[in-house]
């Protein structure tokens, strides 16, 4: 809310409602921690996450325990949520027959009496690559990420190293080469954390609890293996140079435990940093226990495929209005215009826009000026099939233009000069 | 999520082993799981990974668009990625009904196409085919 609003008491306008899915993020009003909803699926498609609906409501599965409860419980032992989730309105798409849930749901749990509520709706897909990324480094890297993640986990002694130069191998190369040291300490680069753990263990004698410590350690470590001169070398970046670091002291370091009795015995008992607990955001650490409980059993959805590009999309808010503020509740979709080269042509090109973005820019622009006080109908769009068939669209009129724009999806449809309203029926004038 | 067998497309009849007319629940039957549904006021869409099924107030499948992988072809030769210079080749002479391109002589069929950059009718792929229900 904006300072203004605040001072003249204007109600803050409620975000639109959106559906969750795998990776929705939840908060209890008596746990410790937020948790996130897991939604069962055989597989699961960062661009297309699988829909939670009312009934993904088992502990354990669906839903993670909170961390402590304000009962002075741990919330593991006795999370018992209700069998349905609670929609505040009834919702029109439903999944596998059962009605979806959105950001405005509940959830109550009977071992307390407290609503479990979204924070996020999960769209953004954060929590589904962090489970992405440990599922694909359990494959490629067998056992890897359990030394990680175990405070005492060595991997000269588990005979692991190998596998670790070739995580940060592939890491690198993933990077175009390279990454930024410091880029590593993100609390919610979950990558960064294992990065940081691998380079802690095989580089035994650098602290990287701290930038600027490890900074000062691996310019010793490089000066003492000849590295400061090589090519490509910056400390800064885990590149190609600092691979050659690790390889060759790597090897010094496994020759060292294999003939020396006593430093073998000081690696046996090193003590790593926590890391992954103490370093990196609560969901990230959540998706870690989560990966191990689903490694470990048979709960469904334990394949994940690769990524590609995701889109977001807000919903343009239902409302039968009877006219006045009808326009201003209008939410349009950050979603292409549809058709938008075709639109372009037919239209935009005799309205003056240079191109098809500027064209689209004019819509964005005529629909936000005009809308609160723009003529405005809805209608069904019954004149073509396809896509747009019997789709409800909001027609904003004004200085001789009009705009359309799906009332489901809010995207825009057409921006054209005129006023006809062919090709519509049941309409209404709802401003 | 389901998919749809790729198979033949048939204007005004249906696309591969999906026929146009068919009940809703017969229509279930043959997706099995793995669908969403949105209901409209009157009717409602379901939506499988690479297909759509409107459903209309009768309660039968009255259109059934493909998108995606779906390899299935019109007349053998116009599937998806095709362009309307391949409809206007190897089919016949189409028309612009708003935002779709239906067939002139064959009905119950409409294209709709891909929004690529430098976008030209003739040359744009067919990212969506649709057959429905002739009234």
């Amino acid at each position: 809310m904006d300072f203004l609003s605040w001072l003249f008491g204007k109600e803050e306008e409620e975000a639109p409602a959106e559906p969750l899915v795998l990776g929705a993020l939840l908060r209890c009003e008596y746990g410790a921690r937020p948790t996130f909803l897991y939604v069962e699926a055989d597989d699961i498609d960062i661009n297309a996450l699988p829909q939670a609906c009312v009934e993904d409501t088992k502990a354990h599965v669906n839903i993670q325990p909170f961390g402590l409860c304000m009962r002075n419980d741990d919330c593991t032992f006795k999370l018992d949520p209700d069998d349905r989730w609670v929609n505040t309105e009834p919702q029109n798409v439903r999944v596998n027959g059962k009605e979806i849930i959105t950001t405005r749901s509940t959830l109550l749990c009977r071992a307390t009496g407290m609503t479990i509520r979204p924070i996020t709706s999960g769209q953004d897909g954060k929590f589904a690559r962090f489970l992405l990324f440990l599922r694909d480094m359990d494959r490629r890297y067998p056992g890897l990420r359990e030394v990680l993640e175990d405070p005492y986990g060595d991997l000269y002694l588990d005979g692991r190293y190998e596998a670790a130069l070739q995580f940060l191998g592939d890491q690198v190369e993933r990077r175009d080469g390279g990454l930024e040291i410091n880029t590593l300490y993100d609390p919610e680069d979950l990558e960064g954390a294992y990065i940081l753990a691998a380079l802690e263990r095989l580089l035994l004698d650098c602290d990287v609890r701290s930038f600027d410590r490890f900074m000062e350690d691996l310019s010793i470590t490089a000066f003492e293996r000849d590295m400061e001169g090589a090519e490509g070398w910056d400390k800064n970046y885990l590149n190609e140079a600092m691979l050659e670091l690790l390889r060759i002291d790597c090897q010094a370091t496994a020759r060292r435990i294999d003939t020396d009795p006593v430093y073998r015995w000081r690696v046996q008992n090193k003590k790593f940093s926590s890391w992954l607990r103490e370093s990196t955001s609560a969901m990230a650490y959540t998706a870690v226990l989560f990966a191990s409980m689903l490694a470990a059993s048979n709960v469904p959805g334990k394949g994940v495929e690769d990524t590609v590009d995701e889109e977001t999309k807000e919903v343009t808010e239902r409302e039968e209005g009877s006219g006045t503020g009808y326009g201003s509740r209008i939410k349009v979709s950050e979603q292409k215009m549809y058709q938008q080269g075709q639109h372009y042509n037919k239209h935009g090109r005799d309205m003056g826009f240079g191109g098809k973005k500027e064209y689209e820019a004019g819509a964005r622009d005529f629909i936000e000026k005009s809308k609160s006080t723009a003529e405005i109908f809805e209608g069904k769009w019954n004149s073509s099939r396809g896509s747009q068939g019997g789709e409800t669209q909001i027609i904003i009129r004004s200085e001789g233009k009009q705009a359309i724009i799906n009332k489901e999806t809010g995207q825009i449809i057409d921006f054209y000069e005129g006023t006809s309203l062919d090709g519509f029926i049941d309409l209404r004038k709802v401003q | 999520m389901m998919k749809i067998e790729d198979g033949d497309i048939i204007p005004a009849v249906g696309i591969s082993n999906i026929r146009l007319d068919i009940t809703k629940e017969e229509l279930l039957k043959l997706l099995k799981k793995d669908f969403m549904e949105r209901f409209r006021e009157d009717d409602s869409i379901i939506t499988i990974e690479n297909a759509k099924f409107w459903i209309a107030s009768d309660g039968k499948v009255d259109q059934i668009g493909v998108e995606g992988d779906f390899k299935g072809k019109y007349k053998g030769v116009i599937g998806l990625g095709s362009t309307l210079q391949d409809v206007k080749r190897f089919v016949g002479d189409y028309v612009n009904v708003y935002d779709t391109y239906e067939m002139e002589e064959d009905k119950g069929i409409c294209f709709e196409l891909e929004d690529i950059d430098d976008w030209d009718e003739l040359k744009a792929p067919i990212d969506h085919i649709y057959v429905f229900r002739i009234s």
